[in-house]
């Protein structure tokens, strides 16, 4: 999913390079476009790569605890969308969640080491 | 979390293992030591090292850009200053959670070794709800759900409100396994929460205290870019300054109360103390809320009018000196 993604970015950047050069007939509008994308950026432009950005903040880099086995699909799936709520509410409070996990876990594996 | 599931004898479910019972079974003789290796842990995460690569880069581009930005002195969009926020929590996360596999959704099985009858408390207890949940399973399962619905709004905005305050406790303060269902932990539990474990990890407490205040002030920090840059009306530029000081001041003043007066939402009596004591907590957090919430909404809002060089894009090819 994610490499389509990446595939549909690049190949939308060639297509545009390539147009470039074509366009020899250097009429106002054309190099107004031209100008328009390689330029300035559009709202849209700004919003998307927040969104991506944000997307990567609050659902990739969240990792939850294990569900009970007695969870089903709907269950875990609105959980991690609650989390991502949160995190766009309150990340500290999530951090904390986090750093508590980290030191804790850290604590735990250097008393069992060797074990 | 919740990586250790305590199985009976004949392979049937019983409990999920904190730390401190793990310990206890094994010095007791009940369990083996679960042989599960660091490799086989990180095996069932369902992320690599490629996608997380992803992520890092695409916010550190972002942060980049922002940073170029802010050098050739052209306009960042109030849009772009929250998400830089978040970026850089990002990586405090990441840093956090490196080695915490994703997704994981079964535990590592721990048996007990016999299925006689056991003289720990615990075994006892975690065998009694198994068997209890059987016979409920058996006789009817709708009946249970149906009494736990909540009958009216007024219900149903309780339970809302007590779910989030678990929640946030969770977080912050400390998470519990609940002594009346062992079956699973709560959504946002840490380990080391038991007052016994509490004791003995306080030093690796005081760290995540560190990390948080950081992070707070970090966090807030960042949405100071956009104190002097120009908002198209003098209540969206106060609405913006006062909700950047605000969610940098209430964590604090909630650790303070905290502190002072223990935990206001889940064991207060009612007296004229409390009362008032609920409700300043409920203050802050309210408070907290609505300055994210306008902190969130605004940028939007204010794409309607965007200073002229904010939709210039960064042409790096100046940034560089030409050789």
């Amino acid at each position: 999913m994610r490499l389509l993604l990446f595939l549909g970015c690049f190949t939308g950047n060639i297509t545009h390079a390539l147009t470039l050069p074509l366009d020899g007939n250097t009429d106002a509008l054309s190099t107004e476009i031209n100008d328009k994308y390689f330029t300035d950026r559009t709202i849209s432009n700004i919003i998307w790569s927040c969104v991506a950005t944000l997307f990567a903040c609050g659902w990739v880099a969240v990792h939850p605890n294990i569900p009970s086995e007695n969870d089903g699909e709907v269950l875990v799936l609105g959980r991690r969308l609650l989390t991502m709520v949160y995190m766009l509410l309150a990340p500290e409070l999530l951090i904390r969640w986090a750093a508590r996990q980290h030191f804790a876990a850290k604590a735990i594996a250097a008393k069992y080491r060797g074990v | 979390m919740r990586g250790f599931a305590l199985h009976d004898a004949d392979q049937s479910f019983l409990r999920v293992l904190d730390e401190l019972t793990l310990d206890e079974l094994y010095t007791n003789g009940d369990i083996e030591w679960p042989t599960i290796t660091e490799m086989e842990i990180q095996d069932r995460s369902k992320t690599d090292i490629f996608s997380k690569g992803i992520v890092l880069l695409q916010t550190a581009w972002f942060i980049v850009q922002c940073i170029g930005r802010f050098a050739t002195g052209l306009a960042i969009t109030e849009v772009e200053v929250v998400t830089l926020a978040f970026a850089g929590l990002n990586w405090i996360t990441y840093w956090l959670w490196w080695y915490k596999p994703t997704d994981v959704r079964c535990s590592a099985s721990v048996y007990l070794k016999t299925l006689g009858t056991s003289s720990n408390p615990k075994i006892c207890e975690a065998r009694r709800q198994r068997d209890t949940k059987k016979l409920a399973r058996r006789t009817s399962e709708s009946a249970s759900s149906a009494n736990n619905a909540p009958k009216n709004l007024r219900d149903l905005t309780i339970i809302i409100i007590r779910t989030i305050a678990t929640h946030f406790k969770d977080m912050t303060v400390q998470s519990q396994f609940s002594d009346d269902d062992l079956s699973h932990v709560p959504t946002f539990y840490s380990p080391g929460d038991e007052p016994e474990a509490r004791r003995r990890y306080l030093p690796a407490y005081q760290p995540s205290l560190l990390v948080t205040i950081c992070v707070i002030v970090l966090f807030g920090a960042i949405h100071f870019i956009s104190w002097p840059s120009v908002f198209p009306t003098a209540i969206e530029k106060w609405l913006w300054r006062v909700s950047t000081i605000l969610i940098i001041g209430t964590p604090f003043l909630m650790y303070i109360h905290e502190q002072t007066f223990g935990d206001v939402f889940f064991d207060s009596g009612f007296s004229f103390g409390t009362i008032i004591q609920t409700s300043m907590a409920l203050i802050l957090l309210a408070t907290y809320i609505i300055s994210r919430i306008v902190l969130l909404s605004l940028p939007l809002i204010l794409l309607r009018s965007l200073p002229p060089t904010s939709l210039s894009e960064l042409k790096w090819s100046e940034f560089f000196p030409h050789i």
